[in-house]
Parts: structure tokens; sequence; C-alpha cells
């Protein structure tokens, strides 16, 4: 059975080692800039090339991973879908991941790319949505509870700010 | 108006009653600029102290211990 909480570490580093291009976005965004938050999955803007798809649809068997929808008929993901410009809800032997082919505005991995910051960690190099970035999305979605972390990502700008 | 402690980033957060949805979703980005100030910085400035990775494992276990405490807690009604 797999977890219902992303380790979230443990994915970031399955992706990166796997040279797989992504953006992370969403909720763990907000936690690699410093929100003291937590968060259910892990969102993703994968590039969607052919060579990507690959590795990311390779690395998606390892994990185990399942669509998650509520007939748990244990769909697998494949390459056509991640190519495409949808959504996926993963359930994986880490915890959820959702591969996304664009954002609700419809920018993908290419629009978004001038738009993050690169943080190394070791010898991992994670590309993630920038701050400003993150805190206009998060401010129009009209969600409630995207609202809510938008104060704590201007405090962070502010602390880094003073930096 | 925004908790002083470690906020959960879910579909609960939405649910305080503390927070009515109406009054969330008509906040403007000065109203959000202005409860920026009132937001704790002692967690950020722990959290800004860690790696990227950190950072993510501390989520991570953090989540875990909430949940846990949520599958515990006594049910309402």
């Amino acid at each position: 059975m797999h977890p219902r909480e992303a380790d979230l570490e443990a994915l970031l580093t399955a992706l990166a080692d796997a040279q797989i291009e992504f953006i992370v976005v969403g909720g763990v965004a907000a936690v690699l800039h410093g929100a003291p938050t937590t968060t259910q999955d892990l969102d993703i803007v994968h590039r969607r090339s052919p060579e990507n798809v690959a590795r990311l649809a390779a690395l998606l068997a390892r994990l185990d991973a399942e669509i998650r929808e509520p007939g748990h008929r244990h769909l697998r993901p494949n390459a056509q879908q991640l190519a495409s410009v949808g959504q996926l809800n993963l359930s994986t032997l880490l915890g959820p991941l959702d591969p996304l082919g664009v954002l609700h505005d419809g920018r993908g991995y290419d629009e978004l790319l001038g738009h993050t910051i690169v943080m190394h960690d070791g010898n991992r190099r994670l590309v993630v949505l920038d701050l400003e970035t993150l805190i206009e999305i998060k401010s129009t979605t009209g969600r409630p509870k995207d609202q809510l972390i938008v104060p704590v990502l201007m405090a962070i700008q502010d602390e880094l700010a003073k930096k | 108006m925004f908790p002083r402690y470690v906020m959960r980033y879910g579909s609960d957060m939405a649910q305080s009653p503390a927070t009515p949805p109406k009054q969330q979703e008509s906040a403007t980005l000065a109203e959000l600029r202005a409860a920026s100030r009132d937001v704790d910085r002692t967690l950020i400035a722990w959290s800004l102290s860690l790696s990227p990775l950190q950072r993510a494992r501390a989520a991570t276990k953090a989540l875990k211990a909430l949940n846990r405490y949520s599958r515990h807690a006594p049910s309402r009604g």
C-alpha cells in the first residue's frame, strides 16, 4: 500500500537523480523557499519532451505509480498522458506525486523556466518556481488555501531582503 | 487573522471557522501584505537556516505528526 503522505525529500531526490527536468510548484515550492508549512503531495511541471517523458515514465514505473481515483482500479500512468497538458494525480511508493503538463494558467515548463530559481543541496539541483511567481499564482487562484500561504511567502520575501 | 503556528497546507485550512472562505476570497494583495506583518518570523528564520532538502524533510515529518494526531483525535458530535 502506498503512503498517503509524500516523502518530499525522497521524491525530490528520486526525480533529481533520474535526471528528470522538472519545476517544483505548489505547496512544496513554498516549503523549499522556507515556508514552515506542510503539504500532502508534490506538484511538479515537467518538460514534455519525448526523452524527459520517457525518463519520468521509467521512474514512475519503479515507484509503482498508480492514478489516484475513486475506483482504485490500479491504473498506471503512461507516456501519452505525461506528454499531454493535463494533470495526473498519482500515488507512489514514496507518496502522492502530481505531474502537471501545464499550470492552471496554461504555462508549461518552457514558459515557467524563466520564473524559477535553482536550489543546490549537496550535489543535487532543484528548479523551483521563484517567490514572486509563486505569490502571483497563489494570490490569483481564488482558492482560500492558496491565499492563506501568501502572507507567509511575503514574510519570507521580507526576511530574505534583510539579509 | 493568520495562524502563528505551523500552518497546514491543505483543504482543512480552508474550513477553519476563524477564516470564513468569503473573507479569504476577497483578500487583496494589500490585505495579504498587511497580514504578512502579523506572521511570526521565528519559524521562518529556523526554516531558512535549513537546506532545501532539510526543509522538505521537516515538512514531511510535521505532516506525519499532524496526521497521527488527527487520526487519534476524538470525533465531534
